[in-house]
């Protein structure tokens, strides 16, 4: 551990992949809890996947046609705010599932065609794909802490109105809140929070991430304001020791995080049930 | 007593010749209803007849394909904020993190992108809701922790948070045991001293003790309040017959109305 203190305090990449990790705790801790209490895991599972599509197109439009200054995360933010849209959309006239396997094979389509066209050969594809937290750049470590400043204010403005949406729309449709506005904020939060995770745990492993720690922290508290907390610091915890593991086993970042979570999680299935719910 | 009425100016809810169709499956056919203001009104019959549905249309929640709606005296989508409201329970995800008193400040939620934040009115409303219904000590928590009567008596609360003229409550007392039952009833028949209450149920033996006006979901045409047609057993469960209304729904709602001769569909000549 002390040479993983040591590499920190001289290594450049590692600082740069620590803070990266520590920004990515908090909307996976927040929206995470949204996500395993709204039931939502498979709507995030399709997002990531659906960011594929942005990140090609980002890069053939940067090989391709001189977009020099695109870069991947642009067009993974792009992606997921769109494809969170066409869902919130098409789930008023499609089967949710329907349209989450839509946006989920259809986005990972449009990446490899684009890929597939983009000259010379993206060593850094597979780290997008199984994630490489020592892939982030100050320019996406810029656009992480903006995602995780507008997840915070949202959700902090507007926490009575997700609360209530998710706990009782037909409720809260009679107060007067727009509750397919609201579906659709939410959908966007869980875009925004999966292109932040896709650097850590990678578009496959998004939904461990954005899952596990909330559902661990779930097993303990009642409380959705004690879930979000303790579950950013609980991603904290995952990304942090992660990314040390990794240093010391040579072993790669995302998955790590992914198995140390799992393990976590199983702990806490053998030291607590859910929280009873009271009887008639 | 109130009694059901033909004046739009005591009257809490007024349906006009309504007929509703899920797809091609009528439901309702030519309802005429009033039920007054200041009432305790019960719509009656068994799972799946058609009561719920009833009060989404008068909740503005579904649109007839006929017919005219009048809740609180204008269209519900213009008056639905002023009815506090009771979805069944099995709507509701019983483990859902929240705190008893986050649930009863969602009845002070408005629409509009202002923060959702309860300022000190907001919170004394809240914590009156708690009082009326008799869980002022549970404001902090978790609704999962709750009893069945417990959790049913603070979504009351939240309705009662609204501020409400209406209250309107589906199926309220289901899964709850006889004694949460009878309290809940006895709170809803206090509550209607000041607010019209209405409530959907199949349980007939226990909403007959407690509310004045009985709309019966049942299986025939339209019949307006009229003693002559309602069965004898029905008598016995509403000893104040000149209060019900029966309305026509796909089952036999009510106990032996398919015996009774006065009913016109079970005329043969």
């Amino acid at each position: 551990m002390i040479e993983f203190y040591r590499a920190l305090s001289d290594l450049p990449f590692l600082q740069l992949a620590l803070v990266a990790g520590l920004a990515t705790a908090v909307p996976a801790g927040v929206v995470g809890s949204l996500v395993v209490t709204r039931r939502m895991a498979t709507a995030a599972g399709g997002l990531a996947h659906a960011v594929l599509g942005g990140m090609g197109a980002a890069y053939w439009l940067a090989a391709s046609r001189g977009w020099t200054s695109l870069h991947p995360m642009h067009g993974a933010v792009l992606a997921a705010v769109v494809c969170a849209l066409l869902l919130a959309l098409a789930r008023r006239r499609e089967r949710t599932d329907t349209a989450i396997s839509l946006l989920w094979a259809v986005g990972m389509a449009v990446g490899v065609l684009f890929l597939s066209q983009t000259p010379g050969y993206r060593s850094d594809l597979m780290g997008y794909l199984l994630g490489n937290i020592l892939l982030v750049d100050p320019v996406a470590l810029r656009w992480l802490l903006a995602l995780d400043a507008s997840v915070l204010l949202v959700v902090w403005l507007f926490h009575n109105q997700i609360l209530a949406v998710s706990f009782d729309p037909e409720f809260a449709r009679l107060r007067g809140l727009d509750v397919e506005v609201w579906e659709t904020v939410i959908l966007l939060l869980v875009a925004v929070t999966v292109v932040s995770l896709v650097y850590v745990v990678g578009i496959i492993m998004v939904i461990a991430l954005l899952t596990i720690p909330a559902a661990t922290v779930g097993r303990f508290t009642t409380r959705m304001t004690v879930m979000m907390i303790g579950a950013v610091f609980l991603s904290a915890a995952i990304t942090t020791g992660g990314l040390a593991l990794s240093f010391h086993l040579d072993l790669p970042t995302g998955a790590l995080d992914v198995v140390l979570a799992a393990l976590i999680y199983m702990a806490a299935l053998l030291i607590r049930r859910r929280p009873a719910t009271g009887s008639a | 007593m109130p009694q059901a009425t033909t004046d739009t100016t005591t009257a809490a809810l007024r349906l006009r010749d309504v007929h509703f169709a899920y797809q091609r499956r009528p439901v309702l056919h030519h309802v005429d209803l009033t039920v007054p203001a200041g009432s305790f009104t019960a719509f009656i019959g068994p799972n799946g007849g058609g009561k719920s549905t009833l009060l989404r249309l008068a909740l503005g929640q579904l649109q007839p394909q006929r017919g005219e709606v009048l809740l609180l005296g204008d269209r519900p989508e213009r008056t639905r904020r002023r009815v506090g409201y009771l979805p069944q329970a099995s709507q509701l995800d019983p483990d859902f993190p929240v705190t008893v008193g986050q649930v009863v400040g969602h009845g002070r939620l408005r629409g509009g992108w202002r923060p959702g934040r309860l300022d000190a009115a907001d919170r004394q409303a809240v914590q009156q809701a708690l009082d009326d219904v008799g869980c002022a000590d549970l404001a902090q928590r978790p609704l999962s922790r709750l009893s069945g009567g417990q959790r049913q008596r603070v979504l009351i609360a939240r309705a009662l948070a609204t501020e409400p003229e209406l209250l309107a409550l589906d199926e309220p007392a289901a899964a709850l045991d006889p004694q949460s039952q009878e309290e809940l009833y006895d709170l809803l028949s206090h509550l209607s001293q000041r607010l019209t209450v209405l409530v959907v149920s199949h349980d007939v033996s226990m909403v007959s003790r407690h509310v004045e006006q009985v709309v019966c979901i049942h299986d025939g045409h339209l019949h307006l309040p009229s003693t002559a047609a309602i069965s004898p057993e029905l008598r016995d469960f509403f000893p104040d017959t000149e209060s019900m209304v029966l309305v026509r729904h796909e089952h036999h709602a009510c106990p032996h109305a398919g015996d009774d001769p006065e009913l016109p569909e079970n005329r043969h000549d």
